[in-house]
């Protein structure tokens, strides 16, 4: 099974036993392997080169060195020590017992009772990517999803302004199309239009993630947009004019590029997101009761209505009307703004979220139907959990660390989930 | 790294009494646990009487092992426990599960072969820079993942990382880091609770 290089980034390379392995040995074969690797021009070299340096930076740790004898000496000790005694030694280190089994990997505990933040666990069960396939981590304890569900990817259509449908998942890496002097590329799971020296014409496209999707934009003007499961952006192929405007339905991150003379408009339902150079978060799911965005640099404005809010750096306005027109637009100063973006970097952070909440953004993620069954809110949860997790293991740790009991189980696409009776 | 299945007829060996898969076992990871100690402890003295200590358990225990299938991880764990108990028993101090600032030795050295080879480009610099910024706590991830080369569960196991509520995470701590060291997803989750205590500025 060939795994595709060319679209690792640094951390993929980091992560890759036969990367790690060539620098850390450099045996003839992968040498070759890499030198011809790295002469075929692969798009990533880059990324590769930085993991390189920074694994050979890992590598120049002094060593500590022991000698042959050392080892000889104690184990003479050890020897002499078991064949004088009946005694175990050291007597008093009973009550600590070498555990026969490794520790089980997460513990959770409980706050006190009257707290409602409650402990979070991390997800320790990882995937380990083999190109295209999924091996799940060992997992002790009894699997509660018969069928497993794998976590969310790079899933997204571009609908072009003709119409054309493209699947990006399934499309090749390079040149995906060329649109009135646009060049559209496409490589892993990014996609980036760069405009020619030639004037362009203004064509706007669609990209639509689905559930259990996600997906990145670099657009004409350098603007970078993550877009989060279920969610679509509708933008031009290039800004012209004294605007820069485009269209979020679901959930978008986003970094704009600076460019005071174009301010950069997100069009989120009837709510206007106005921003000059910044990086900001919008959350605008039809399913979630308001509409957030939060800021983390710059400045922005939110428009709705005849009302607007001007927002600080780590400021998140809140919509509690997202659906009707009527804006209610508060100012959460609570909000933590580095939590709202965790997704983008690959994390699920819940923060004072309560358990119907964390099901909701499970369902867009894992593309899964949640049904619930009893009362699951009430109190607030705080956890951490990689989004590359399949779903078994984000809801044995949430199991475990909810201070409203639940039991849960798979029918087909559905999850359901019950409020119990504490066990 | 040993296939799992040498590992677990070794291990399996060793248990029903067999001395030669003991002495291999032993042999086989001194000198890991070794580097590992002194790393953690810095004192020649106390990590052998921890290995040895070890050891002697081991062997008086055997009947009641369970089935191991990592020896290096699970050897990496008992030597850790066997050498903090050994510290708290000296210093009367409580070691809790993130042991506050006991240091990792691990020194990121300029003067590595691969920087003689390459121009001490400010880049590398900064990478050094950088590394030996790292927290003691961080430092033990990075030497347990591409040194001892563990799999991210043991290196959990082996540290026993858990998390704790009260931390406010900064997730700029994840970007600055980010902006100098780029880290694999796998590894950032277990570098994440360390960033709560020490903020990486």
């Amino acid at each position: 099974m060939q795994k595709n290089y060319e679209s690792y980034s640094a951390e993929q390379f980091l992560d890759d036993a036969f990367f790690i392995a060539w620098v850390k040995h450099k045996t003839p074969e992968a040498e070759k392997f890499w030198k011809a690797w790295a002469e075929g021009n692969p798009p990533n070299l880059k990324a590769m080169r930085e993991a390189e340096a920074q694994l050979n930076g890992f590598l120049s740790a002094r060593r500590i060195e022991v000698n042959e004898d050392t080892a000889n000496e104690v184990w003479e000790k050890v020897q002499q020590s078991l064949s004088s005694s009946a005694q175990p030694v050291a007597e008093k280190e009973e009550g600590h017992r070498i555990n026969a089994n490794v520790r089980p990997l997460y513990k959770s505990w409980w706050a006190a009772a009257a707290v409602l933040l409650i402990i979070a666990t991390v997800s320790f069960f990882l995937i380990r990517k083999e190109a295209g396939k999924e091996a799940v981590v060992v997992n002790k304890g009894k699997q509660n999803l018969p069928a497993d569900v794998a976590p969310g990817g790079d899933k997204a259509v571009l609908t072009l302004a003709d119409g054309q449908k493209i699947v990006l998942d399934s499309a090749a890496n390079g040149n995906l199309s060329q649109q009135g002097g646009i060049k559209v590329i496409k490589l892993g799971g990014q996609l980036t239009y760069n405009t020619g020296n030639r004037p362009a014409q203004v064509l706007y496209n669609t990209v639509t993630t689905p559930k259990g999707g996600q997906f990145r934009l670099v657009l004409s003007e350098g603007s970078r947009v993550w877009l989060n499961a279920g969610s679509s952006l509708r933008f031009p192929t290039v800004f012209t004019g004294t605007e820069r405007n485009v269209e979020l339905t679901g959930e978008g991150y986003f970094e704009v590029a600076h460019n005071p003379a174009q301010p950069f408009t997100v069009k989120v339902g009837k709510m206007d997101v106005e921003v000059l150079g910044t990086h900001f978060n919008i959350n605008s799911y039809a399913d979630e009761p308001a509409a957030k965005t939060t800021l983390l640099e710059g400045k922005l404005v939110v428009k709705k209505g005849d009302k607007s809010l001007y927002l600080q750096p780590g400021q998140q306005a809140v919509d509690a009307n997202n659906n009707a027109s009527e804006p209610v637009l508060t100012v959460n100063r609570e909000a933590d703004a580095d939590a709202v973006m965790a997704w983008k970097n690959g994390l699920f952070i819940f923060d004072n979220s309560d358990l119907p909440k964390i099901l909701r953004d499970l369902s867009r993620w894992y593309d899964v139907e949640v049904q619930t069954e009893g009362v699951l809110s009430g109190k607030t949860l705080f956890g951490i959990v990689s989004r590359n997790s399949p779903l078994s293991t984000v809801m044995k740790q949430l199991k475990s660390g909810s201070p409203v009991p639940f039991t849960y189980r798979m029918e087909g696409k559905k999850l359901i989930v019950q409020a119990a009776a504490k066990n | 790294m040993q296939a799992a299945n040498d590992d677990s007829s070794l291990w399996q060996a060793f248990k029903n009494g067999d001395k030669d898969s003991f002495q291999a076992i032993y042999f086989f990871s001194f000198k890991s646990l070794y580097e590992y100690g002194m790393r953690i402890v810095q004192d020649p003295e106390l990590v052998k009487d921890s290995i040895h200590d070890l050891f002697v358990k081991l062997w008086e225990r055997k009947s009641n092992l369970g089935d191991v299938s990592a020896i290096r991880s699970y050897l990496l764990v008992s030597l850790r426990t066997t050498l903090y108990n050994k510290l708290e028993k000296n210093n009367r101090t409580t070691v809790t599960a993130m042991d506050g600032g006991r240091p990792f030795a691990m020194e990121f050295s300029a003067e590595a072969d691969w920087i003689k080879r390459e121009t001490a480009s400010v880049q590398n610099q900064k990478l050094l820079a950088a590394l030996n910024q790292l927290t003691p706590r961080q430092k033990e991830v990075i030497y347990l993942r591409y040194f001892e080369e563990l799999e991210y569960e043991e290196i959990a196991a082996v540290m026993n990382i858990t998390v704790k509520a009260t931390y406010k995470l900064t997730a700029r701590g994840i970007e600055a880091l980010r902006q100098v060291l780029r880290i694999p997803e796998a590894l950032l989750l277990l570098l994440l609770p360390l960033l709560w205590t020490e903020s990486f500025a």
